[in-house]
């Protein structure tokens, strides 16, 4: 007695609701796309969500960087894999002697990964070790010196001058791969260059 | 979700604990005053590490929206009059930079290169390989540079009272930080 009663009212309402929202397939295409489109939303979201919070980890904190190019031999080869963490940068305490990463000056889209070699105000030998005469440079303020270990193979500010600081973006502390190498950073193998060390 | 994963979790644990330290013997756990102390400290644990997780998720998404996006900016200073005048509101986008659509005559807030904490306005006079006029129009001779690759040369529209590439020379297109496109007018 009860099935009957619940079967009639559930013809009634669906004629009703047929007769409202049309046929039963319409509106089931209209409740699987909101579902849809709500699902699609909300993955939108989170999406954006986490890439936001990666993006400010990995600019606020530090991340892992593979640097390539021959400049930097023998502290760091070519594709070699190593740690860089950005809070020296925001909180201004980039030394000397510290290896890091820029925005290039010649190229906005590309990185370079040399070492400080002066702060400002920092007097940089800048003639070569074959000329006579010693030429002298003072490091401007807001920017940097910077310089490859491979002084042979490096165009760093000896090419291009000195970098602004807005350029730096990290600081490079630990190498992690290749395995043999694995560690902090050695000091630079070319000794100290500038008189005030 | 995960974080309403963990508001559940820590509802059911609390609830677990209450219910197993009223059930136990007093005499293991305590008075009940105790475990009720127990219980809040860890509702109010878990409700500061959910205010702070918030709180950083929704501090680095405002911090995108304004570096990928745009933003709202006063300038200040007399170095753009008469076209932005000193604590003028101004509208940044910060698009353009992203995509390389910088282009001569756009006005854009760049990181200053003498000073890294402050932020500098200035009009885009030449791009990359333009040749500029670096001599003063007093002097007899004409003297030009060539804007190198990667560099922008920037100068205020107050010619007389503004410190810009005249100065400190070209400026590394990676300091620009937005450009300008929109002024409040206040009058």
């Amino acid at each position: 007695m009860f099935f009957p009663g619940s079967l009639a009212t559930t013809l009634k309402i669906e004629c009703i609701v047929e007769q409202t929202y049309g046929p039963w397939w319409q509106s089931l295409h209209r409740t699987m796309l909101r579902g849809i489109l709500g699902k699609t939303f909300r993955l939108v979201g989170y999406t954006i969500q986490y890439a936001c919070i990666a993006h400010c980890a990995f600019e606020y904190v530090g991340g892992v960087v593979m640097c390539s190019g021959p400049s930097m031999e023998p502290t760091i080869q070519n594709s070699d894999i190593v740690c860089a963490e950005n809070l020296s940068r925001h909180f201004y305490g980039i030394q000397r002697g510290d290896i890091v990463i820029a925005k290039s000056p010649s190229d906005p889209k590309s990185n370079i990964c040399k070492r400080v070699i002066g702060l400002e105000g920092d007097k940089i030998l800048t003639s070569r070790p074959s000329d006579f005469f010693k030429s002298h440079n003072y490091v401007p303020t807001g920017h940097v010196w910077l310089e490859g270990d491979n002084l042979q193979n490096s165009t760093d500010s000896r090419y291009y001058g000195p970098v602004p600081y807005g350029l730096i973006r990290g600081r490079i502390f630990f190498k992690i791969w290749p395995l043999s190498d694995f560690g902090f950073l050695r000091d630079s193998p070319n000794g100290h260059r500038s008189p005030g060390d």
